[in-house]
């Protein structure tokens, strides 16, 4: 618990942590400005939820910047160690590697859980202001589709886990941010340009794009991307921690 | 019966490359006694960082062993590590915390109480600079701090790679008044890095003298200025050298004749009544009788550059 309250400690002051929050308002905010500024073509048709659609826009504009802002909160929070050259420091300390390494990931993740979930309390605190503010839009009038919304949450996380832990690798071997980050930009870029081709799937940076335009009924847990993404973390989880724990010299 | 020769440090035959084909480090043996101030000395590129390096677990040799507090080091030899303070090189050090965050981050991974933190900002004269941003800091007040974090622990053994760099003049003596009280009332092993045997030798007690990855020398501070009195000569000059040296040889004086002047292999301090009141009473004038000592110094790099050159 020490060691995960230094890396916060060490988050202090840093890009790194105003990204995770201004990242996650960033689509939030674009959202509402278009709902404000052209509020009819926004208007539901008589009885249709308006959450819905509003869902899907937030689900979509998670898919194409969350997994870029993520790239970065993880290039960045190891560029930190990378600045200061404290590897040579910290693998000198009474800890293992393996220590290092493992809270180093925990910590990524619960930043990146922290955004996600930041953005999604935006979201849904937005359309609620559009609730209040423009009546017509109706989002007062209707039940947030919660069932709906945890569900994309939940394949939305489990999509992006491989994209994670290969990210924290390139991370971790690369002092330059530009290169660690320039490559995760690309995988993600083929696997949005690639996102319809049926093979995609066996490629990590296309998962986040196959929840597009996400639907209830066409769950994601139930076809075999589950289970091509633990294969996945599983494999980069041990081919990076044992690089990191017996090649990585600092 | 009290064990003199406990052994702190030992490495035995480290080798290390790397790159195939090429050592850095040639057949190591590191010998460093309990309490003892170890001067590590040696030319840039002599393989000083990279020894440390592979004392703290950073490199593994590719040939040879290294045994801390007589325990062999192994990848798994973390614990040992609480009893060390190390400063490798330039100090790590986080620019934009403060350096109070700084000493923070270390203190709580190794359990340290918050009060040592304070503590140890007043050793190295930092305290009213606590608050301020590292990125802020001078390059002496960095290396203040990168020491306070490696005092952190109050540790056993300290290993400094030249910490007096970016020092200024009343830095070097503070630093090297605090290890040598350090060592002195706490007991504390030390070995610390450096070009110059100048900056050290009012501190250390044993030297070690890296060149091209190889030990040249190791001993007690002791040992090398023997080394240095054998080196050095009396120079003698008279109206008959010729004459001068046939005396001396057969008044078993070991003499050689120098670029200017007559060389006597100097012994001791009597010698040099015997030779003047030999000559005198021969008839010879003395032009010159000079006792050269060489500086340890010169001492320090006759040793590096006998092998310096191929
Ligand atoms: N990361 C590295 N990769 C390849 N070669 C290296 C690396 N680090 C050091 N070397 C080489 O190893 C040799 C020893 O370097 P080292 O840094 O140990 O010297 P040093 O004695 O600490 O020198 P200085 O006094 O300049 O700090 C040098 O020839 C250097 O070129
Ligand atoms: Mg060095």
């Amino acid at each position: 618990m020490k060691l995960f309250y230094t890396e916060l400690i060490k988050l202090k002051n840093t890009f790194a942590f105003w990204l995770t929050i201004m990242g996650a308002l960033f689509m939030p905010l674009l959202l509402l400005s278009a709902y404000l500024l052209s509020t009819k073509e926004f208007v539901p048709a008589p009885g249709v939820n308006p959450w819905y659609e509003y869902l899907l826009r937030t689900f979509n504009g998670s898919c194409l910047f969350s997994t870029g802002f993520i790239s970065l909160i993880i290039g960045l929070i190891l560029n930190v160690e990378h600045k200061a050259h404290s590897w040579k420091h910290l693998f000198t300390l009474p800890v293992s590697r393996g220590k290092v390494y493992l809270v180093k990931l925990t910590f990524i993740f619960a930043t990146i859980i922290t955004f996600i979930v930041l953005y999604f309390v935006f979201a849904v605190s937005i359309g609620q202001f559009l609730g209040t503010g423009k009546p017509e839009l109706k989002f007062s009038e209707f039940d947030i589709p919660n069932v709906y919304m945890f569900k994309f949450l939940l394949d939305f996380f489990v999509s992006i886990i491989p994209m994670v832990v290969i990210q924290y690798w390139i991370s971790l071997r690369i002092e330059n941010l530009v290169t660690s980050l320039g490559l995760g930009l690309l995988g993600l870029l083929v696997g949005l340009l690639f996102k319809n081709w049926p093979h995609i799937v066996y490629f990590p940076y296309a998962m986040p794009f196959q929840m597009w335009n996400y639907q209830l009924s066409k769950s994601f847990v139930s076809q075999n991307f589950f289970w091509i993404n633990i294969a996945y973390t599983l494999l980069f989880l041990a081919l990076s921690y044992h690089d990191f724990t017996r090649r990585f010299r600092g | 019966m009290q064990n003199t020769e406990e052994l702190i440090i030992e490495t035995s035959h480290v080798s290390f490359g790397f790159s195939k084909g090429q050592n850095a480090l040639n057949d190591v043996n590191l010998q460093i006694p309990k309490g003892a101030i170890y001067g590590f000395l040696g030319p840039n590129g002599a393989g000083k960082t990279t020894t440390i390096r592979i004392l703290l677990n950073l490199l593994k040799p590719s040939n040879g062993y290294v045994n801390l507090f007589g325990k062999r080091v192994t990848g798994t030899s973390n614990n040992l590590f609480s009893r060390i303070g190390s400063l490798i090189e330039t100090p790590s050090l986080y620019e934009h915390l403060t350096g109070l965050d700084n000493l923070l981050i270390t203190a709580n991974i190794r359990n340290i109480p918050k009060s040592r933190v304070t503590e140890v900002l007043e050793i190295v004269g930092l305290s009213s600079y606590g608050g301020m941003h590292v990125k802020k800091y001078s390059l002496g007040m960095k290396q203040r701090l990168g020491l306070a974090i490696a005092l952190l622990p109050s540790p056993d053994l300290l290993i400094l790679d030249e910490p007096t760099n970016g020092l200024d003049p009343t830095g070097i003596i503070e630093i090297r008044e605090l290890l040598l009280l350090l060592c002195k009332e706490r007991g504390v092993t030390i070995l610390i890095s450096s070009h110059l045997l100048a900056e050290i030798e009012k501190l250390v007690s044993h030297v070690g003298i890296l060149n091209q990855g190889k030990m040249l020398f190791q001993g007690s501070f002791k040992n090398l200025q023997q080394i240095r009195e054998e080196k050095s000569i009396i120079e003698i000059d008279t109206d008959q050298n010729d004459r001068a040296i046939n005396l001396l040889l057969e008044n078993n004086h070991p003499v050689s004749q120098g670029k200017e002047f007559l060389e006597v292999k100097f012994l001791n301090i009597c010698q040099l009544s015997a030779i003047t009141s030999l000559l005198v009473i021969a008839g010879l004038a003395i032009y010159r009788m000079q006792l050269i000592e060489s500086s340890l110094e010169q001492t320090f790099l006759s040793i590096i550059n006998k092998t310096g050159q191929p």
